[in-house]
């Protein structure tokens, strides 16, 4: 009887067994398009970049000196990693107004740009950057390895560096229509020490540089999924 | 009285484990041997990169063995190679529907739910990709 029984055991696990599926793990190269799909041909113009204007304060050097670097940092992504064509930028340019939801809606603005310039499209930012400073004291749990109790120690947390909340508009010179809003932000960690520094105010900024590309180029993504073997 | 207990015990395994062993590809019918093979061909070549090739393999998997969590799973891996993304999620929801355990499928819609809300919900109408899978499973119905 046990014997009987062992074998219709052994008879179900081998089924079992034979039906379960062997999965692996594969990386894909996930494929996305551009958010704004380009022929390649356009004579792109950057500008302007401007302060996004906060109610109560004045504009502070961090907000010049972020916006300057923005724009130099803009054009370096957009020529080698999107691979666009720019147009030389134009010292002389004073828009009409300092807000750019308001100049959006300006059509003659962007047309004189495009007489001037002979620009396609023109890419506008507004840039709003914070400069955080948030270190401070913080309780923390740990377990003491010497006799495995939990205690309380007080760490130091530090949340300082650069907040960039930027609006980016691509307009079309011909029309003046806005193609394509995007509002991007990202945070560059910062000593505390270094906070009055504001060289490479926008280097390894991954987050941004990704949205700016993913705008008007495809971009690859490496993942990793389980696909069943069989 | 040991002996009925271990046979009361294998009946169990028996009746907990055969069912779903047979549905996982009803091995010994035709169809569930070709769907096999397809799915072990689409395995081949999403490994090479023939991603196309591996979502036909996995779609005629499912046509010959339709509703099999571990296939709908490969099909919606392969969507998203293809750059199928709402096609994806419908297919993992799906896949989840008929066997909410299955290991595979939730870790894959859980790291694609990262990937979406990373790189293809746009911020300012960065809804729950879910929804926005309904939303095309609606325009699928309705088209």
């Amino acid at each position: 009887m046990r014997r009987r029984a062992a074998e219709v055991l052994a008879v179900a696990l081998l089924i079992a067994g034979g039906a379960a599926a062997g999965s692996r793990d594969v990386r894909i190269a996930l494929m996305l398009k551009p958010e704004l799909p380009l022929e390649g041909n356009e004579n792109v113009f950057v500008g302007p970049i401007l302060i996004e204007p906060r109610e109560g304060e004045g504009v502070q050097s961090v907000d010049l000196t972020a916006a300057r670097e923005f724009e130099i940092y803009l054009r370096k992504v957009l020529r080698r990693d999107a691979g666009l064509k720019l147009l030389p930028a134009d010292e002389q340019l004073r828009p009409p107004v300092r807000d750019l939801a308001a100049l959006t809606a300006d059509a003659g603005f962007w047309g004189a740009i495009r007489e001037e310039t002979g620009a396609d499209l023109i890419v506008a930012a507004a840039i709003d950057v914070k400069v955080l400073d948030r270190s401070g004291y913080t309780t923390e749990e740990y377990v003491s390895p010497q006799d495995g109790q939990t205690y309380f120690r007080q760490v130091m947390v530090e949340d300082t560096g650069f907040n960039y909340d930027i609006l980016l508009v691509v307009v079309d010179a011909a029309t003046g229509e806005v193609r394509l809003r995007e509002q991007i932000t990202d945070f560059k960690q910062k000593d505390e020490r270094k906070l009055q520094e504001y060289t490479d105010m926008f280097t390894d900024l991954y987050t941004l540089q990704n949205r700016l590309v993913g705008v008007f180029v495809p971009r690859a993504v490496q993942v990793k999924r389980v696909l069943y073997s069989n | 009285m040991n002996q009925r207990r271990m046979l009361v015990a294998v009946g169990l395994i028996a009746f907990l484990v055969l069912p779903s062993a047979m549905a996982g590809g009803g091995e010994g019918s035709k169809p569930g041997k070709e769907a096999r093979a397809e799915m072990k061909f689409g395995f081949q070549a999403a490994r090479r990169g023939y991603w196309q090739e591996a979502l036909l393999r996995f779609e005629r998997a499912n046509d010959l063995t339709p509703g099999q969590a571990r296939i709908l799973n490969n099909i919606a891996v392969a969507q998203e190679a293809n750059g199928l993304f709402e096609e994806a999620l419908l297919t993992y929801q799906t896949g989840l529907a008929v066997d909410p355990r299955d290991a595979a499928l939730r870790k894959n819609l859980a790291r694609f739910q990262e990937f979406y809300a990373g790189y293809i919900a746009r911020p300012e109408d960065q809804k729950n990709p879910e929804e926005k899978g309904k939303e095309a499973g609606d325009a699928q119905t309705s088209g």
